[in-house]
């Protein structure tokens, strides 16, 4: 799995790429909340539309990271899956905890409240 | 992990006999090792018979859930087991058969996560046996006379 993390003033954009598995999970997990748990309080913007395949390990890894990003006051807000991963979203029912958006501008001003 | 022949699953008396190179099977450690190299081994066989993506999609995702399931809390020695999975692919469904002398766990009967109305409310896993219970079409367990956990997913083709 590919991880691209770039901050502006108030937002971490994080754009991943491959398959949200386990081993890909394993491979990604620790940067991606290290990178986005220090971004001092500043939500995270997750650009999905390149990540072919996710299992339940990539749902608990962005449930985590939204209840430590709450801590901070912060939210995680995800966009543009694709239509396998979105049928995985509406099965786990994860659109009741988390924001599922279709683009980047929408999750920008969603996490800006 | 390593490539293997198998009588699983069992064809059934009341069918024609399935072709030999329509059937899979492998051995993995219970290990993120094991599982990386299942799923590897899995894509290669699904790609060979051209199956559709969306059924490609949902095999990948049971195979996931249920090996991780079994690595994680199958066995509490320690030690490396070995998971058998064999496949059939069929003009109508996909067949998985998974066997492991891990404790007894019937995922048809385990309870499943429950909708979380808020972030806060919401349980951080859970949700492997959901997405396994909605991408099958039929489910079969049993505990065998040997003290192995038999599972039986069968995938409907679309």
């Amino acid at each position: 799995v590919e991880l691209q993390v770039t901050f502006s003033e108030d937002i971490a954009r994080v754009k991943l790429r491959g398959r949200l598995d386990t081993p890909g999970v394993d491979q990604v997990e620790a940067k991606l909340s290290s990178a986005v748990l220090n971004g001092g309080g500043r939500s995270a913007v997750v650009d999905l539309s390149e990540v072919s395949f996710i299992a339940s390990m990539g749902l608990r890894m962005f449930i985590s990271i939204a209840k430590a990003l709450r801590r901070q006051n912060a939210m995680i807000v995800l966009f543009s899956p694709q239509s396998q991963v979105d049928e995985v979203f509406n099965t786990a029912m994860l659109r009741n905890i988390l924001p599922v958006v279709a683009d980047e501008a929408e999750a920008i001003r969603f996490a800006a409240g | 992990m390593k490539q293997r022949r198998s009588a699983l699953p069992r064809a059934d008396a009341a069918r024609p006999p399935v072709p030999a190179k329509n059937r899979w099977a492998v051995t993995v450690t219970n290990d993120l090792h094991g599982l990386k190299h299942g799923l590897e081994a899995l894509e290669t066989w699904l790609v060979a018979h051209d199956v559709e993506p969306e059924t490609e999609n949902r095999a990948r995702l049971v195979f996931e859930e249920i090996v991780s399931n079994i690595a994680r809390y199958g066995f509490d020695d320690g030690r490396r087991h070995p998971i058998e999975i064999a496949g059939v692919i069929g003009k109508r469904d996909l067949t998985f058969v998974f066997d492991d002398a891990g404790r007894a766990f019937d995922p048809r009967k385990a309870a499943a996560a429950q909708p979380a109305a808020t972030l806060a409310d919401a349980p951080i896993g859970g949700r492997g046996l959901l997405l396994v219970r909605t991408a099958a079409s039929r489910l079969d367990y049993e505990r065998t006379a040997e003290g192995h956990n038999r599972l039986t997913v069968v995938l409907a083709r679309h």
